[in-house]
């Protein structure tokens, strides 16, 4: 699984954890690091690789927008250590736009 | 859709959490709905008829984001398809369809599960719920290409305004038998790209909504706990105030009821086992039914309104620490009024451990039953301070939740140990809640906990009422005294007489409890209570509790005075200056009447939360622990309160 690392505003496509993304961000969802069981529930829900998540609040929980797969942007609250288990790419052209 | 050897085709509703699926169950069948387990799962199932043009028997499934996820609902789902899961006692085989209920605001997720379903070769309709809030948010579904694509009929409906409702049957009488499309392997792919070309968006629908302004107040960390402070503190507000007048009605029904019964039988075994067991039992349970009911209709209007999985992220920050999920919530929540319903309603914790843990302190949290002993004893304690008085009763409730914190705490670092799964929930928009639907849920909870009240709480109640009634003993020579007395004097001074002869009845009264199977069982355990400062009396009192913790003041006003009657201010007096048997010492000190207020906050006192509890926590085992703990627990802060206060 890949390790989320540290951010970098001015490296635009780097990885990073969901839990440190900013509101209003658009990151795309790389991999995840969770519990079997956790990581296939979140798929069902629409958070998969590939998948463009927004967020709308940052935090405890933290709330995602899921773009596209799940239609009309249904939102997705996520407990720290769930946000903090998922690895995304910064959608720098999409953020702070949606 | 062809019936297989059935009067009516059984109709499977399955679809996504969040999709109005039991919006539109209730749309179909309305009230005419029975509960029951699917058997060998804590998973409740309900069971509906549709009568008219297009008769059906339709079972409301569990909601399911996948079939194919390592969880209860989806098994109960997979099984029912596959008709291996008996939707009731002895009824098994596959059902005659199934209905996808599919969110139009999130289509691609719902064609996955409609993908799903088609594995199972069943004839099946797509019920495309929510099209009007779509419309409102400039979405189109275009249903005629989806059916297209599908090679099943896809009808536009509104479960929450019934549109498209009759077309939704009609469709299932002549649903043809799907089959999985095969034109691409991975279902992610194929349910998005189907999802975008039958699509169309009117308006820009990524416009920052009211939800996501709602959520920066209500999700906030400060704002938010203060919002579901104030939520919380209008939910018992209205749960206690609204409730006060039909529980008043049903009080002035049961005794309206059991003076009609004992008028019209003659005394004996037949009118006291009909007034006192039958209808006094079950009446000291039904009064709560408005609170419950009142209860869930709030809680479903939390719930429609899209606020309850907010605050189950505020409560789980909260919970978290002590081993709770924050689905845990709701169950402790509605505890407050019934421990029953609130145990019932932990059947919604995914988690094994987080349910079982649930289930046991859900008891500690302080349900209405235990208010009548709260107000007495806190009465008896602040009787010149009144603002004392509301800041003890108030304690009660907290001694309550800090009780079952600290025992899931230490469940969780013991024999229910395990990994906390992280909370992840879906949080639908905020929407106006439908009033039917929340009448509709809150009358099923109530049916539900009325035909509890009329099994095995009645049967727990003749059972208790028999013990506090029986031997019949002769009466004291002190009665037969005043009787003689109020016979020579009766001409002469009837008042006086009349006096007498009451004087008699609670002397009578007092004689009988002390000498019933429960009075003599309080006599019995007397010493093991001696610690805690309670004499007989209190003792007995204590045992009847059993029945119904309310049942302590009546109890205690039958012992101290003989009139079970009385009430307020008369029977705080008479309490508070009973004395023990040597004539001297109140029953009522201080330190007593501390212990006893510690001792009720904590103690398991409800047998027929007890039979719930095994029922839901899946065996008696764990209704022992819960009746062991507790008491235990409650005897020794109570203990420690006696002794330190006197």
């Amino acid at each position: 699984m890949v390790q989320p690392q540290h951010r970098n505003p001015s490296a635009p496509s780097q990885r990073t954890s969901l839990a440190q993304l900013r509101r209003g961000e658009t990151a795309v969802i790389e991999s995840a690091s969770l519990h079997r069981d956790d990581e296939a529930m979140l798929a069902a829900m629409g958070l998969r690789a590939e998948t463009r998540v927004q967020i709308c609040r940052t935090g405890q929980p933290c709330i995602v927008r899921v773009m596209g797969g799940c239609g009309l942007g249904c939102r997705i609250g996520l407990s720290r250590p769930v946000a903090s288990g998922i690895t995304v790419r910064l959608d720098a052209d999409a953020s702070g736009k949606a | 859709m062809t019936v297989t050897g059935v009067e009516i085709p059984r109709v499977v509703l399955l679809g996504n959490p969040n999709t109005g699926k039991t919006t539109l169950f209730n749309r179909l069948c309305g009230l005419r709905h029975q509960t029951a387990n699917f058997p060998g799962t804590t998973q409740e199932t309900r069971l509906g008829r549709i009568r008219g043009e297009h008769p059906a028997s339709v079972i409301d499934s569990p909601g399911v984001y996948a079939l194919t996820l390592n969880q209860v609902e989806a098994e109960v789902c997979r099984r029912l398809l596959a008709g291996e899961m008996p939707d009731r006692p002895g009824v098994v085989h596959r059902p005659d369809g199934v209905c996808v209920v599919v969110n139009a605001l999130h289509l691609a997720r719902g064609l996955k599960l409609v993908r799903e379903a088609a594995a199972h070769h069943l004839p099946t309709v797509v019920a495309v719920n929510m099209s009007d809030v779509a419309h409102a948010r400039g979405l189109e579904i275009d249903t005629q290409t989806l059916a297209e694509s599908l090679g099943v009929p896809c009808v536009s409906v509104s479960a929450r305004t019934g549109a498209g409702c009759d077309e939704l049957l009609a469709a299932l009488d002549h649903a043809p038998v799907a089959s999985v499309p095969e034109s691409e392997a991975d279902a992610d792919a194929w349910a998005e790209r189907l999802a975008d070309s039958v699509t169309r968006h009117t308006t820009d629908t990524h416009a920052t909504s009211w939800t996501d302004r709602i959520d920066h107040v209500a999700a906030h960390p400060v704002l938010g706990l203060a919002l579901f402070a104030a939520i919380m503190f209008g939910l018992f507000w209205a749960i206690f105030k609204g409730a006060t007048w039909p529980m008043d009605l049903i009080d002035s029904g049961f005794t309206w009821l059991a003076g009609a019964v004992e008028s019209a039988l003659p005394p004996g075994i037949l009118s006291d086992f009909l007034t006192g067991g039958v209808i006094g039992g079950v009446g000291a349970t039904v009064i709560f039914l408005p609170q419950i009911v009142l209860l869930f209709f709030l809680i479903a209007l939390l719930e429609d309104s899209g606020y309850l999985a907010r605050a189950a992220f505020l409560v789980d920050r909260l919970l978290r620490p002590f081993g709770l999920p924050g689905h845990a919530f709701v169950p402790l929540l509605s505890s407050h009024a019934c421990a029953i319903p609130g145990i019932m309603a932990a059947r919604s914790i995914p988690d094994p451990n987080e349910r079982l843990a649930t289930i046991l302190v859900a008891p500690f949290m302080s349900c209405t039953a235990r208010i009548p002993v709260y107000v007495l004893l806190v009465g008896l304690l602040f009787a010149d301070s009144p603002a004392m008085a509301a800041i003890a009763f108030a304690g009660c409730y907290v001694i309550g939740i800090l009780a079952a914190v600290l025992s899931v705490l230490l469940a969780r670092r013991t024999f229910l140990r395990g990994q906390s799964r992280p909370m992840t929930l879906e949080l639908p928009s905020y929407k106006v809640p439908s009033l039917r639907h929340a009448t509709m849920m809150a009358w099923h909870r109530g049916v539900v906990f009325l035909k509890k009240a009329g099994t095995a709480i009645l049967a727990i109640a003749v059972v208790l009422w028999w013990l506090g009634s029986y031997p019949i003993v002769d009466p004291p020579e002190e009665s037969i005294e005043l009787r003689t007395q109020a016979a020579q004097i009766e001409a002469a001074q009837p008042e006086r007489a009349e006096e007498l002869l009451a004087r008699a009845d609670r002397v009578e009264a007092r004689h009988a409890s002390a000498s019933s199977f429960a009075g003599r069982i309080g006599k019995a355990v007397q010493p093991v209570f001696a610690p805690l400062g309670y004499d007989w009396q209190l003792s007995v009192g204590v045992i009847t509790s059993f029945a119904a913790r309310e049942v302590f003041v009546t109890t205690m006003a039958v012992i101290t005075s003989g009139d079970e009657e009385l009430e307020g201010e008369r029977l705080r007096e008479s309490i508070a200056g009973a004395v023990r048997d040597d004539g001297v010492t109140p029953v009522f000190t201080r330190a007593t009447s501390w212990s006893l207020l510690v001792y009720y906050i904590l103690a398991m006192q409800c047998l027929p939360t007890l039979a719930v509890t095994a029922r839901e926590a899946g065996g008696r085992k764990w209704a022992f622990l819960q009746l062991a703990w507790m008491c235990g627990v409650a005897y020794l802060a109570a203990l420690i309160t006696y002794q330190v206060l006197s």
